[in-house]
């Protein structure tokens, strides 16, 4: 079986030499090694495993499977096998098995295709001669062509979609499949499937509990950051691949990360955008991915129950993980309709349950399918301001140059960095009333010249220093005349990064522990509520003062999952986080 | 000690399959006079116990094996036992073979204006030819064992394609037949669902016999202490980063999951997705995840699901409230206990009617009985049901 060379195709990697393959493989070097071993053990010895690769699409299921047929074919290391094995590799969408002599017939066709054996073709057309005459004749023929042409050798069955294959054969289909693989245990089987469903899960199925089932897992943010390296090397973007080692590359895909979810292939669509000028052009591609999705999605909600259709629908307008009762009561089931549902739901990865003491909350598996939802709905509103908010949070502040307090101590500010120091040396010293006074004076004299990054930097200090040394009360007081003051000079749009990075180091320490925080929460919503931009650090904020004052974990699920992700790692809670000023842009 | 690479669900090796001597000769020896229906949940081994048997075989034993779910129809059947001895069988008696192949699977059933016997209706005679040619294949000095896997299977097939006089029916010429070949013909069912449970369906479909009650009833047992232990080192010393106390943990899983050895497979594997040894903690952690993710990975709602199915409204109430009751304790829990503790909940309750139902329930494999000082006691068969079941139902 050829492949192309077409580089890269990111629907298909299929497609992809084993070269491009390889290269573009990151993150799952011991599963490989570990899968491999089995079905070289199935060739070489009498024990045969049988194999399943589960992950929802995009996770780099045919990747993985077109790699590890790549290295059977060809790496050293697995020499023995390959002398042993005989290969039926399906194609990704076998449409049209309604059986299993039509199972046996599409896998005779891959082992043509793979070995261009004559008399089997020959074969496969008396099948089809055969069937004139009676159907039982030709699954006999199919049967014996098959035991015949293997021989004392091991057939390696891959095969994708293995749900929908199972679907197509059916009760009985299935049936004489595993009982042909009893009675002639010359199988091994590597398949995916994006999904456990019931023919494998149930007692009751005949394949149940057959396969080794293993989870592609969402890639982290290494694993990531790897992937879209070697693909820019792949493409001989070394300008770009070198991009990405520097915190500047990092912190855009981080950016990226935290819409993905660990998506392997939303990470390859992405890619086309590490390019821009910076963050603010993520929307537009994120939306054209979405286009790309949204049929695969409605796809998979069209295969649910209905009720269960309701219930995943009612989850992508909530995005926010919801106790079972309110799912039963918005979805006007009762509560052990609805809490069986859901279980089903989450035996099929759509939803996942987050317990809090008794309770369970459910929300959607992939944040995605919300977010292509509200897309094709026209509801792109949550989508911007979360962008909007990663813009500010991965943006990298340019600090002021050494010595410019030192120089504002002495002299009247006589220029904008040490115009700014002065600020900063007031809020530390003084008080952020005083400090505002200083920026009164900065903004008429310097508004022009000013670098805005540096701006941004100085103010969240301003704030963080208030807090720190006055109490969050206070500085909530004089939050609104910040406002006002940033207004009369147009420079109110400053107020979401401002409070972005401020968010960002309050989280970070203990401070949110302080007991004026919850006290200075209504201040601050109504100093910033009404801001454009400023609503969702305000929430953000809000859930971690909560959370540190309580530990209540609950609190956190208020926050849809890409949400809580970013806060739990603005916290120090999640693994993948950067130090301060690490990964931004 | 060979080491073995985690394989749950898989085929293994004849000489991998550890254990399982005493049962083996057990079976062999019931077969010497008579045949074996071997019950047992499904992936608990018992299709590799018959392959075992099957490969190494027996002095005196010729041993044909054949996996019946593929079977929807009685002709089927016919051609099935024909190719699973077509190697044994002679250059007439394949002749005989190829003729009855046709016979059954072509269409029209007519020559010119002649008509065809329809072969269907002719199964009994095909069927008891087909036996009589495999006896005829055989040394006459062996006996011979047809293995037929998941028969209660074929059955709900047959019953499903054709009626429930099919399977009653074959069933009364299966039994008829090692009558008349009673010498040396022998029959091993095997199934998952209980064949007690398919007969009874079949009887309340009209079917007063009970076609094998001269047939032997074995269920394979949990695998013993020793056993398992064993599986579990081979199983951890094939991981890439053995633990450092092999046999510590190896104990741990014995206790964890008892002696199921699908999950001990399963176990391991999980263990060896770590990337580093494993420590008892993580074989705790694993064997929680069995009985308590929200997903029930392993299906273990079946237990609680399967006696909705099969046990009447009444007999259902009572077999869930004395599960409960065993399950609430740890242990085995004596029978006198067991009935006080049952009464309490549901008052009224005679003592016959809790023993007769942990009668059936040890027939359904959910208990299993121990004698102790002359004191019965119940317990749950499988300790990972039993876990299942105090978390999820209590």
């Amino acid at each position: 079986m050829t492949r192309g060379l077409v580089n890269s195709s990111r629907f298909s990697p299929g497609n992809l030499s084993g070269e491009v393959l390889e290269q573009l493989f990151v993150g799952r070097a011991d599963l490989m090694k570990q899968l491999l071993k089995r079905i070289h053990l199935s060739a070489t010895r009498e024990e045969k495993h049988y194999l399943l690769l589960v992950g929802p699409r995009g996770m780099g299921k045919t990747h993985f499977v077109s790699l590890a047929y790549h290295k059977l074919k060809s790496d050293p290391a697995y020499a023995e096998a390959r002398e042993r094995l005989k290969i039926a590799y399906l194609k990704e969408e076998e449409w049209g098995v309604a059986s299993f002599l039509d199972l046996l017939v599409r896998l005779l066709q891959a082992l043509v295709a793979e070995y261009g054996n004559t008399k089997l073709a020959t074969g496969i057309e008396q099948i089809y001669e055969d069937f004139k005459r009676s159907p039982a004749t030709a699954l006999h023929r199919a049967e014996t062509l098959l035991i015949d042409y293997v021989g004392q050798d091991t057939l390696l069955l891959i095969c994708e979609n293995l749900e929908d294959l199972f679907e197509g054969l059916d009760d009985e289909g299935q049936k004489r499949w595993r009982a042909f693989i009893q009675e002639h245990p010359f199988w091994t089987i590597l398949a995916t499937t994006p999904a456990l469903f019931a023919g494998i899960q149930l007692q009751s199925s005949p394949f149940y509990n057959f396969f080794t089932v293993k989870h592609l897992e969402r890639i982290d943010f290494d694993t990531a950051l790897e992937l879209l390296h070697q693909k820019a090397l792949l493409d001989g973007r070394k300008k770009l691949a070198d991009f990405l080692l520097i915190p500047t590359g990092r912190a855009r895909v981080r950016a990226i990360h935290h819409l993905a979810g660990g998506n392997h292939r939303v990470y390859v669509i992405m890619y086309d955008f590490l390019d821009a000028e910076s963050l603010e052009g993520l929307v537009s591609p994120f939306m054209r991915m979405a286009d790309d999705l949204i049929p695969y999605y409605q796809d998979r909600l069209r295969q649910l129950a209905p009720q269960q259709r309701k219930i995943v629908e009612f989850l992508c307008q909530e995005a926010r993980p919801i106790a079972v009762k309110d799912i039963a009561t918005r979805c006007l089931i009762s509560p052990s309709v609805a809490a069986k549902q859901l279980s089903e739901l989450s035996k099929i990865r759509f939803v996942v349950g987050n317990k809090v003491g008794r309770e369970s909350h459910y929300e959607l598996a992939e944040p995605l399918m919300r977010i292509c939802v509200d897309i094709k709905d026209n509801r792109t509103e949550h989508l911007k301001v979360f962008v909007e908010l990663l813009r500010h949070w991965y943006t990298r502040r340019k600090p002021r140059a050494k010595g410019a307090g030192a120089r504002a101590r002495h002299l009247y500010p006589s220029d904008p960095e040490s115009a700014l120091a002065e600020v900063e040396v007031l809020a530390d010293t003084v008080g952020l009333g005083a400090a505002l006074e200083a920026l009164k004076r900065l903004l008429t004299n310097w508004s022009e010249q000013m670098d805005r990054d540096m701006l941004v930097d100085t103010l969240s200090r301003t704030l963080q220093l208030e807090s720190q040394l006055r109490g969050a009360v206070a500085m909530a007081r004089q939050v609104s005349k910040l406002r006002e003051l940033l207004e009369r000079h147009q420079q109110a749009d400053l107020l979401p990064p401002v409070l972005t990075e401020a968010l960002k180091a309050w989280l970070l320490g203990e401070e949110l522990a302080n007991a004026e925080w919850p006290l200075a929460l209504p201040s601050l919503q109504q100093a910033l509520g009404d801001q454009p931009g400023c609503h969702l650090p305000l929430i953000l904020l809000s859930v971690a003062v909560r959370y540190k004052h309580t530990g209540d974990e609950s609190i956190l699920l208020e926050l849809p999952l890409e949400q809580r992700t970013l806060l739990l790692e603005g916290m120090g809670a999640s693994s993948e986080q950067g130090g301060e000023g690490a990964d931004t842009e | 000690m060979r080491p073995l690479v985690a394989n749950p669900g898989g085929r293994l090796n004849v000489e991998d399959i550890i254990g399982r001597e005493q049962e083996i000769r057990r079976y062999w020896k019931v077969l010497e006079r008579q045949g074996l229906v071997l019950g047992a949940e499904r992936r608990l081994g018992k299709t590799h116990i018959v392959w075992k048997m099957h490969a190494v075989g027996r002095q005196g034993f010729t041993t044909f094996y054949q996996d019946l779910e593929q079977v929807h129809g009685l002709t089927e059947l016919v051609r099935a036992l024909y190719r699973a001895v077509d190697r044994q069988l002679s250059g007439l008696a394949k002749a005989k073979r190829r003729a009855i192949d046709a016979w059954t699977t072509l269409v029209p059933k007519k020559l010119g204006d002649l008509e065809l016997p329809d072969a269907s209706q002719n199964w009994k005679f095909l069927l008891s030819e087909a036996v009589k040619d495999v006896l005829g294949a055989v040394d006459p000095e062996d006996k011979v064992v047809l293995i037929w896997d998941e028969l209660p299977l074929m059955l709900y097939n047959l019953q499903k394609h054709e009626g429930p006089e099919s399977p009653i029916q074959l069933m009364d010429l299966l039994r008829s037949l090692r009558q008349q070949h009673g010498e040396r013909l022998r029959f091993l069912f095997t199934g998952s669902i209980g064949l007690h449970l398919v007969l009874k369906s079949l009887r309340a479909a009209g079917n007063a016999n009970d076609s094998v009650n001269d047939m032997q009833h074995e269920t394979v047992p949990p695998m013993s202490e020793l056993e398992s232990m064993e599986l579990a080192l081979r199983l951890l010393s094939g991981l890439e980063s053995p633990p450092a106390d092999a046999e510590q943990l190896a104990r741990h899983i014995f206790q964890a999951l008892g002696g199921f050895p699908y999950y001990i497979h399963h176990m391991v594997d999980r263990l060896g997705e770590l990337g580093r040894p494993p420590t008892p903690a993580d074989v705790t952690r694993v064997a929680d995840q069995l009985v308590t993710a929200d997903d029930d990975p392993a299906h273990l709602a079946y237990y609680y699901e399967r006696i909705a199915t099969y046990y009447g409204k009444e007999e259902k109430d009572l077999a869930l409230l004395v599960l409960d009751v065993i399950a609430a304790q740890e242990g085995a829990v004596p029978m006198d206990s067991l009935i006080n503790q049952v009464r309490l909940k549901q008052g009224g309750l005679r003592d016959e009617q809790v023993r007769e139902l942990c009668l059936l329930l040890r027939r359904d494999h959910y208990l299993t009985l121990e004698k102790r000082d002359g004191t019965s006691l119940h317990d749950f068969r499988w300790h990972v049901v039993k876990r299942w079941w105090r978390e999820n139902r209590l």
